[in-house]
């Protein structure tokens, strides 16, 4: 506009303008340190021109809204990558402490079940010594001490996880009470035409947090946001949540539920995911491989131990106690014999005689499981969960450097920047210096004006 | 590139790493091991298994080789008096075979080479370590006994004992009694049960009949000796290979296992220094934005 009162007005505007651009600064300066926050950015318009008399005239600025600096599909990725991470993270943690408990150099299973046959071949140097033969007891009685601890450990660490899983059913029910929550603050916020970015951002969090925990399949519609489990089951429709519950089997296990669904094998990934495949895979696995190769190990010395005669001349009795099926031995096996006498070492009646430790030790060597010797099945076990904790760290590794390009990303494009808001104070204070000094100019003009022709 | 403003995070992660590859080296340098459970290299964890269990087989074998080293040195020992027995009781069949010899001086033989009986007797029924060691696996009690007859029999077994004291290496613990003294080719007790008898008949051709028999049981005895001789000897190479295959297997072990001292500490230093460089970087790297530095 070509009149004094017409630049009064763009002048104003401008100062709105520029206060409504400074309110954004301010407010990332203030949330510089908040996790999850995205950067507000003034969008300035300028006003559209009018005509006047074949002039066209500027109107200055206005303050088209304040939005928030986003990128949605680095947010979807980081999502995938906490899932991951999570997984990661939890299996770590728990194939950890079963590889210390089952690998143990200097005293591990192998060790006593390699102690126990030499105990053996010592006797049979001196057949008939009761010292010797007590040896022999102890080295057995440690190898089943082995055995049942081992396996009491494996029972222990299920035990733990299904402890976690519980807890990070919790977690996850709070996470979605939340997303819920705020899926029905962002959608008020935005039916009266409000800037929902707080609740974004916070929503955003949560989401991520939740995908650490599982993996959950993230669908954005008109309706609203979806989050589901990777096989469908709703977890969050809109405003609503559904929570999970987690109930034990009757093995005492935990299981996760969905109204009164078992919904267990629909988690894959996260955090929950992770301790479920370890507790009924990896962890189930090492038991039943300890109760099988210490059925058949039981089993097989016992059949060469009734082959032979004690130090009494008597048939071998049972050496250890196993029970009918392999289901549990590893924590029940024991020792039969409580004499040392009664090891059947003689294989023709005579005190005197060694040949059937010949026997006994022929155990060692002889294919009890899947064509492998007890102590090459047992290496083995130790090698399978030893791989599995050695890979979940590498991908820990990897998901953890992944994380950090991807955060890097983010911090670009959403992260706040103190010297870039400093620059913005300063511009804005200066705009703002610009248009109160022209309305000062314009003041003096029109104060001109109107006194033109006083004396 | 817009660069978000803090490096706090990065900072944070840079000392987490350094801080944990000061406490890795930290624990090697004092467990003196690269290996303590399987998650840190399963194949090695396998193999240093194995070399374990190979190891342990070592020592048994040691230990076994040692014990029958032993045995075997007791009853070469033993039959080595036999020996110097039998001889004794030759010169008194020479002697006695003599026709020119009064009865008393025959008797007298006689009492003698019943002594040197009882003697061998005794020696037959020598013990180690509460076994008696020619009674084959009956081992618990003695092998000879003057039955009824006055003869002395074997109540001995037949079979001996094999004990393992290499991978692939068993050995005959000894023999039994009745091969060493009752064996037909060379009769020990008969020969001098025979010998007494002579002389108690008075009877010179019987005496030089019977002091054959005790000639014949000095070569038997003799020759087993061997297999004691023979046995002493594959036990003692078997020691010597037992200790290289030792030194071999520990070298093995520490090949997989070890870690070397000097090695492990210069690590440590590394990592510390590293950990300290990076929190001396961090704690200089300008906190500073331009908010600071604006004038009011």
């Amino acid at each position: 506009m070509s009149s004094l009162f017409g630049t009064f007005s763009i002048a104003l505007q401008s100062l709105q303008a520029t206060q409504g651009a400074l309110s954004a600064t301010t407010d990332n300066i203030a949330n510089v340190n908040t996790p999850g926050f995205t950067r507000r950015r003034a969008v300035l318009m300028e006003e559209i021109p009018e005509v006047q008399q074949g002039i066209t005239y500027g109107r200055g600025v206005r303050l088209q809204g304040i939005e928030s600096v986003r990128d949605e599909m680095l947010d979807l990725r980081l999502d995938a990558e906490a899932q991951d991470h999570g997984a990661a993270q939890a299996k770590v943690d728990a194939l950890q402490p079963l590889d210390a408990s089952l690998s143990d150099l200097d005293n591990g299973l192998t060790t006593r079940l390699t102690a126990f046959f030499n105990s053996l071949s010592t006797l049979a140097a001196q057949p008939t010594s009761v010292p010797m033969r007590q040896s022999a007891l102890t080295a057995a009685s440690n190898l089943v001490t082995g055995f049942n601890q081992t396996s009491q450990n494996v029972t222990q660490m299920r035990a733990n996880l299904d402890y976690q899983v519980a807890q990070s059913v919790a977690d996850i029910n709070q996470r979605v009470d939340e997303i819920a929550r705020l899926n029905s603050e962002v959608n008020r916020m935005q039916s009266i035409g409000g800037d929902a970015s707080a609740y974004l951002d916070q929503r955003t969090t949560a989401i991520q947090e939740l995908s650490e925990l599982a993996d959950v399949a993230i669908v954005q519609s008109d309706d609203g946001l979806t989050i589901t489990t990777g096989r469908g089951t709703a977890l969050v429709v809109g405003g609503n949540s559904y929570a999970l519950q987690s109930s034990p089997d009757p093995d005492g296990h935990q299981r996760v539920l969905s109204a009164g669904t078992d919904i267990t094998s629909e988690f894959a990934g996260g955090k929950l995911g992770a301790q479920l495949s370890v507790r009924d895979h990896d962890m189930l696995a090492t038991l039943n491989d300890l109760d099988s190769v210490a059925f058949a190990f039981g089993n097989a010395v016992n059949q060469a131990h009734a082959l032979g005669f004690d130090l009494n001349g008597d048939a071998g009795g049972q050496f250890f106690t196993v029970g009918s099926s392999a289901a549990g031995t590893a924590a029940s096996i024991g020792i039969a014999l409580t004499d040392p006498r009664a090891i059947a070492a003689s294989s023709n009646g005579d005190a005197g005689s060694n040949g059937n430790l010949a026997s006994l030790g022929g155990v060692e060597g002889t294919a009890l499981i899947n064509g492998q010797s007890a102590g090459d099945f047992l290496s083995g076990i130790c090698f399978r969960v030893g791989s599995a904790a050695s890979e979940s760290q590498s991908q820990l590794e990897a998901t953890e450097s992944i994380q950090a390009q991807l955060e890097s990303q983010r911090a670009g494009i959403s992260g706040v920047s103190l010297d870039e808001e400093a620059a913005n104070l300063m511009r804005f204070q200066r705009a703002y210096q610009a248009a109160a000094r022209v309305i000062d100019t314009a003041n003096q003009m029109l104060d001109l004006a109107c006194n033109l022709g006083k004396e | 590139m817009r660069i978000g403003g803090d490096l706090t995070s990065d900072l944070v992660r840079a000392i987490d790493r350094t801080s944990a590859q000061q406490e890795k080296a930290f624990q090697q340098l004092s467990s003196g091991r690269r290996i303590e459970h399987a998650a840190d290299d399963p194949a090695g964890f396998s193999l240093a298994t194995h070399t374990s269990s190979r190891l342990a087989d070592n020592d048994e074998f040691v230990s076994s080789t040692g014990t029958v080293q032993a045995v075997m040195q007791t009853a070469d020992s033993t039959l080595s008096s036999v020996v110097t027995a039998l001889t004794r009781a030759v010169s008194l069949g020479v002697e006695g075979a003599n026709g020119s010899l009064s009865d008393a001086q025959r008797q007298a033989l006689g009492a003698e080479a019943l002594g040197i009986r009882d003697t061998v007797l005794s020696l037959a029924n020598s013990s180690f370590n509460n076994t008696y060691i020619f009674g084959g696996t009956k081992s618990t009690s003695a092998p000879f006994v003057v039955d009824v007859t006055g003869n002395v029999a074997y109540v001995g077994a037949d079979e001996v004992n094999r004990v393992r004291v290499g991978e692939a290496l068993s050995v005959q613990a000894g023999e039994n009694g009745a091969e060493l003294f009752a064996d037909p080719t060379g009769n020990v007790f008969a020969s001098l049960t025979a010998l007494y008898q002579a002389f108690t008949a008075n009877d010179p051709s019987a005496v030089a009949s019977a002091t054959a028999q005790v000639r014949q049981a000095f070569d038997h005895v003799s020759t087993k000796r061997v297999f004691y001789g023979n046995s002493m000897q594959l036990l003692e190479q078997n020691s010597t290979f037992l200790g290289n295959n030792k030194v071999e297997l520990s070298q093995e072990w520490d090949n997989l296992v070890a870690v070397d001292p000097n090695d492990a500490a210069s690590q440590l230093v590394n990592a510390q220094q590293a950990h300290d460089r990076t929190i001396a970087g961090a704690a200089k790297v300008s906190q500073l934005s331009l908010l600071d530095l604006l004038n009011g």
